[in-house]
Order: structure tokens, then C-alpha cells, then sequence
């Protein structure tokens, strides 16, 4: 791979997959607060 | 009824609208848009795109849902009733219904060739057989024939139809909530199985004749030059509206069974960026590298030149994982099985909206109503299967699955914004919110996403021929006027591209252009059948109240 592609694939990669695991992990967080409350 | 049904966990409602979003072209159309529309640059459009429309959109749709759902209404017909004083706001609605029964007929029957493949799979068929074989035989197509009646296929269609009757029937919790707490952890599992297994290709493995990484490189390498080609935006603010599953009224009616006061902000970011790392991540990582590590990057070039990878998932990838020796059968189970798990998450979210307004406005058991979503989907989709060499499948979607979406999108955007109005619509994504939704999605809402979705729209109706703006723009400066696309919007309606139009030819048989015109005429008077419906039912209410 060129060293072009190789800093799109991981720059976008990392991005998404922070994001997402960062939204996932509050989600599942305020889950086990809401199930603590009920 | 389903005014008491509610979702039973957080996490749940956020893996189904997630399932719903995630899809086949996760996996099939992703990769080929991305490495036919410049590479690794595409992903610059593609962001911005997801940024700037779908997010917000995602957003606005569950906003919308939520509001009405206070109401008691839970499919779109109502809920846009709720979104303003006109009594014209309902019959945008229909598209909710319309959309979501039209595409189911077709989608449940692509989900149902994933379901026969993960058999296939792992009986050893394609093994003995060339997928390029199987298939065509599989869907009872024949040379010169506009018919077909394959009764394999039309099997496995009723088994992928009885199994989402029978998960929709089960109820919020317990069957869509399920189904999708089951389904996406081994979708993205058999994905990441895959995509390890396929990017260790190196030369030097048995059959392998370029390293899996050439075809990531292929999927990735930036070209900036596309940038400033208006079809690589284009197609990027495409790839990012159909992926989210916008515009089909699902989300709203999902959004429709939470409490007043329940996030949306966060659930709706969480679903719509869990489906980008789906799509992006794994996508992107799969169907290429491994065609291009067994057939050469030429191959796969000219196999992905119209923007779909959909023959190579299912006419090439089969036979290539039997150089895997004995995890073959494994690997196209799982390949497969993906893909039907990406379906069927997807086709239980079009259920859900039939069912949703026959129990609210008919107080129609859940039960039944599940059935009637089976029972015409099964009426349409026949109509599909028997009529596929003719052309029905992709008239239905490119009708319901391309045109109607943007459409609805399009007035659910401009009905949040600008009759709703930005201040109450501000408040309804904002309130009970567990994430701060920046101030500056309150004018891009406004403003931006909807002359986003109107490109879109106008890129449908009037894509010059051979995608080529530039020429097009020129043609039209230097008074050679405008040559349509044939798959454009105003292409299709002229028959563009179709040299000789008649239904019938010399021998009197039929021509594919009749099954078209047919099939646009089923299309036109199911959603006159739905509008009408509407009409009926608000007469009915106000009478009942009167």
C-alpha cells in the first residue's frame, strides 16, 4: 500500500472507531444508571 | 396495543436502528463507490456529506417519531400530522407506509438469496458448482424469457418472509429488540473473522495472485482530483443518505416508543456512527481486498466500474474462498450469514411501520397485522420474482429504494425546519439529551441539510448522461442542450436510452419495456391505494370524534 492510502485508511479508521466506541460506551454507561434508578 | 409497548433496554433500540441502518451495501455498494469515486478522497465528500445531512437527519427523524409518538401515533402518517396545523402534513406520511411495503418485496427476497447461500455454503454447492452458474439457474432465468417461476427461490423467500412475521409478531422487546441484540454482535464478528482472514492474503498462498492489501490500497488511495468532479459528491452525499436508511419513515417509527423525556440526541449519534464503522471499517475491508488478492486488481477494477460489488459477493467471492481448503464452507457461511443478518435487520424495521399504524388506527392485534405485512409483501414480491428477468426488481428499486426516499427525506427536513419550526424542533433534540448537541446543528438543520437532500434530488432527477456534469453544464452554455442519463429520474420517465419503444415485439411477445410500464403502473396505484387509505382513516377518526 502507499504511504498516502495507508494515512487516509488509518486517520479515518481511528476517527470512526473512537467515535463510535465513545457514543457506544456513554450509551451502555447511562443504561446502567437508568437500570439503577428504575 | 402498541401505545403500551415501549423498548424493553437502551442499548437494544440502538442496535435495532443501527441493524436498520446497516444493510447490504454496507458491504456490497460501499467499497465500489469509494474505490470508483476517488479512492481514499472519497472519504472527504463522504464525511462532510454524513456530517452536514445525515446526522442531522437522523436527528430530525427522531425527533420527529418521538414527538408524535406522545400522541399516540406511531407510523408516519400521524406523526407528520402532528408536526403542524396542515391537514396536507398526513399525506406526506404515506410515503412512511408506501416506501417501506414496496422495498420490503424486494429486500426480503435479496435477504432470502443470503439465507439459501449460507445453505449452500455449507453443503459444499459451490464446490461442485461456479456461483455463475448457480445463480442465474437459482432465479429460474432464461435466455429471451421476461418470466420466471423458480420454485428454490421463491422456498427461501418464504422462509425469510415466515421468520420476519414471525420476529415481528413477537413485539418490540421481544422480537426486533431481540433479533437485533442476536444479530449485529455476529454480524460485526463474522466481519471482523473475515476481514483478518481475508487482509493475511499474501502471494505465495495457494491461488493468491496479488496481496489482499493491493486491493485495500485500491479501496484507499486518496486521488484529491475527484474532488472537484461533482459526481464524486454527489455519489458520496448518495452512499451516505441510502446507508442511514433515511427517508424510509422506519426511524421515526422506531423514535415513536420512547417516553417524553428519553434521549434521542445520543441514541440517534450512537446508531448512525455504529453503522459509518460497519460500513467504513469493516466494508471496506472484506469484498475487495479478497477478489483483488484471487483475481488481480484489472479484474476487480472492471468488475466494480458501475459502483456495486454486488457480482462479486455473490457470483465470485463463493468460488474463491474454496482456496480456504477446509474453512471454505465456514467462510461463505459467515460471508453469507452477514449479509442475511445486514437484511434481515433491515426488513424488520419495514414491518414495523404497517404494523404500527394498523394497530394504532385499527386496533388490529400485532399478531395479524404482522401477518398482513407478510402476506402483501409476499403479493409484491412475487410480483418481483416472477417479473425479475423483465426488469420488476429494479424498477421497485429504483422507485421506492432511490426516488421515494429522497423525496420524503426532503419534506421531513423542510416540515422540521421551517413549519415545526427550528425553535420547538431545537427544543425536542435537546430535551432529555445525554450528549451536547453542538448550537451549530441548529443552523445546519435549518439550512444545510435540506439544500443537501434538494442535491441530492435534483442529482436523481437530472443526471446528465455518463454522469459527466462538466459536458453537461458546457452542453447546455453552448446551446447543445441537456442529454439525460437513462437511470435518472426524468431518463427513466422518457425511456431514454431505449432505442426501440414498443411493449410488443415483431412475434408479439412481450418487451421488457412493457414489464416496466406495468410495474410503474402497480407502483403508482399502490400509493394512490395508500393516500387513500390515509384519507379514509382520518375520516373515520374524525367522525369517530365528532
Amino acid at each position: 500500500m502507499t504511504t498516502s492510502a495507508w494515512w487516509m485508511l488509518g486517520i479515518t479508521w481511528t476517527i470512526i472507531t473512537i467515535i463510535t466506541a465513545r457514543l457506544f460506551w456513554k450509551v451502555l454507561r447511562s443504561q446502567g444508571k437508568k437500570s439503577a434508578d428504575d | 396495543m402498541s401505545t403500551s409497548q415501549r423498548w424493553g433496554t437502551r442499548i437494544g433500540l440502538v442496535l435495532a436502528v443501527a441493524g436498520n441502518a446497516v444493510g447490504l451495501g454496507n458491504f456490497l455498494r460501499f467499497p465500489a463507490q469509494a474505490a470508483q469515486n476517488g479512492g481514499g478522497a472519497f472519504l472527504i465528500p463522504y464525511l462532510v456529506s454524513f456530517l452536514l445531512m445525515g446526522l442531522p437527519l437522523l436527528w430530525v427523524e427522531w425527533a420527529i417519531g418521538r414527538h408524535g409518538g406522545q400522541f399516540g401515533h406511531h407510523s408516519a402518517p400521524g406523526l407528520l400530522d402532528r408536526m403542524g396545523k396542515g391537514r396536507w402534513l398526513k399525506y406526506l406520511g404515506v410515503f412512511g407506509l408506501f416506501t417501506n411495503l414496496t422495498v420490503a418485496a424486494y429486500y426480503c427476497y435479496i435477504e432470502s438469496w443470503a439465507l439459501a447461500y449460507v445453505w449452500h455454503s455449507l453443503v459444499g454447492t459451490f464446490q461442485a458448482t461456479s456461483p455463475t452458474e448457480f445463480f442465474p439457474a437459482y432465479l429460474g432465468v432464461h435466455a429471451g424469457s421476461l418470466f420466471a417461476v423458480p420454485p428454490e427461490a421463491l422456498f427461501w423467500f418464504l422462509v425469510t418472509l415466515g421468520l420476519n412475521v414471525w420476529i415481528l409478531s413477537r413485539g418490540l422487546a421481544g422480537g426486533i429488540e431481540l433479533a437485533a441484540k442476536i444479530g449485529m454482535p455476529l454480524l460485526i464478528g463474522f466481519g471482523i473473522v473475515l476481514a483478518i482472514k481475508g487482509l493475511m492474503l499474501t502471494p505465495g498462498d495457494p491461488g493468491v495472485v496479488q496481496s489482499a492489501a493491493s486491493g485495500l490500497n485500491f479501496v484507499w488511495q486518496p486521488k484529491l482530483d475527484s474532488l472537484t468532479n461533482p459526481s464524486t459528491w454527489l455519489a458520496a452525499a448518495g452512499q451516505v443518505f441510502f446507508t442511514l436508511s433515511v427517508g424510509t419513515g422506519s426511524i421515526v417509527c422506531y423514535a415513536a416508543y420512547l417516553r417524553r423525556d428519553e434521549d434521542i440526541a445520543l441514541n440517534a449519534a450512537s446508531a448512525g456512527w455504529m453503522n459509518e464503522f460497519v460500513e467504513v471499517v469493516l466494508g471496506s475491508a472484506i469484498l475487495i481486498p479478497i477478489a483483488t488478492a484471487y483475481l488481480g486488481l484489472a479484474a476487480v477494477t472492471a468488475a466494480t466500474s458501475g459502483g456495486s460489488g454486488f457480482g462479486l459477493g455473490f457470483l465470485t467471492l463463493p468460488t474463491l474462498f474454496n482456496n480456504w481448503g477446509w474453512f471454505a464452507p465456514i467462510a461463505g457461511a459467515l460471508w453469507f450469514g452477514l449479509l442475511f443478518f445486514a437484511g434481515i435487520t433491515s426488513s424488520l424495521a419495514m414491518g414495523q411501520p404497517l404494523i404500527s399504524f394498523m394497530e394504532d388506527e385499527y386496533q388490529v392485534p400485532r399478531k395479524r397485522a404482522a401477518a398482513l405485512f407478510g402476506g402483501l409483501t409476499l403479493l409484491l414480491g412475487f410480483f418481483c420474482v416472477w417479473l425479475y428477468p423483465g426488469g420488476a426488481f429494479d424498477e421497485f428499486d429504483f422507485w421506492s429504494g432511490t426516488f421515494a426516499l429522497v423525496v420524503f427525506a426532503l419534506g421531513e427536513a423542510i416540515i422540521f425546519a421551517w413549519v415545526f419550526g427550528m425553535e420547538r424542533g431545537w427544543e425536542e433534540i435537546t430535551r432529555g439529551a445525554d450528549m451536547a448537541v453542538p448550537r451549530i446543528f441548529r443552523f445546519v438543520i435549518k439550512y444545510v441539510t435540506p439544500a443537501f437532500i434538494l442535491l441530492v434530488f435534483l442529482g436523481a432527477l437530472i443526471k446528465p448522461a455518463g454522469g459527466d456534469w462538466g459536458a453537461a453544464l458546457s452542453g447546455l452554455s453552448s446551446g447543445t442542450g441537456w442529454s439525460f442519463a437513462p437511470d435518472s429520474v426524468i431518463g427513466k420517465v422518457l425511456h431514454t436510452g431505449v432505442d426501440d419503444y414498443r411493449w410488443f415485439d415483431e412475434a408479439g411477445r412481450a418487451t421488457p419495456e412493457l414489464v416496466k410500464d406495468i410495474t410503474r403502473t402497480l407502483l403508482l396505484a399502490l400509493f394512490a391505494a395508500c393516500t387513500w387509505v390515509i384519507w379514509y382513516t382520518w375520516r373515520r377518526r374524525e367522525r369517530k370524534s365528532s
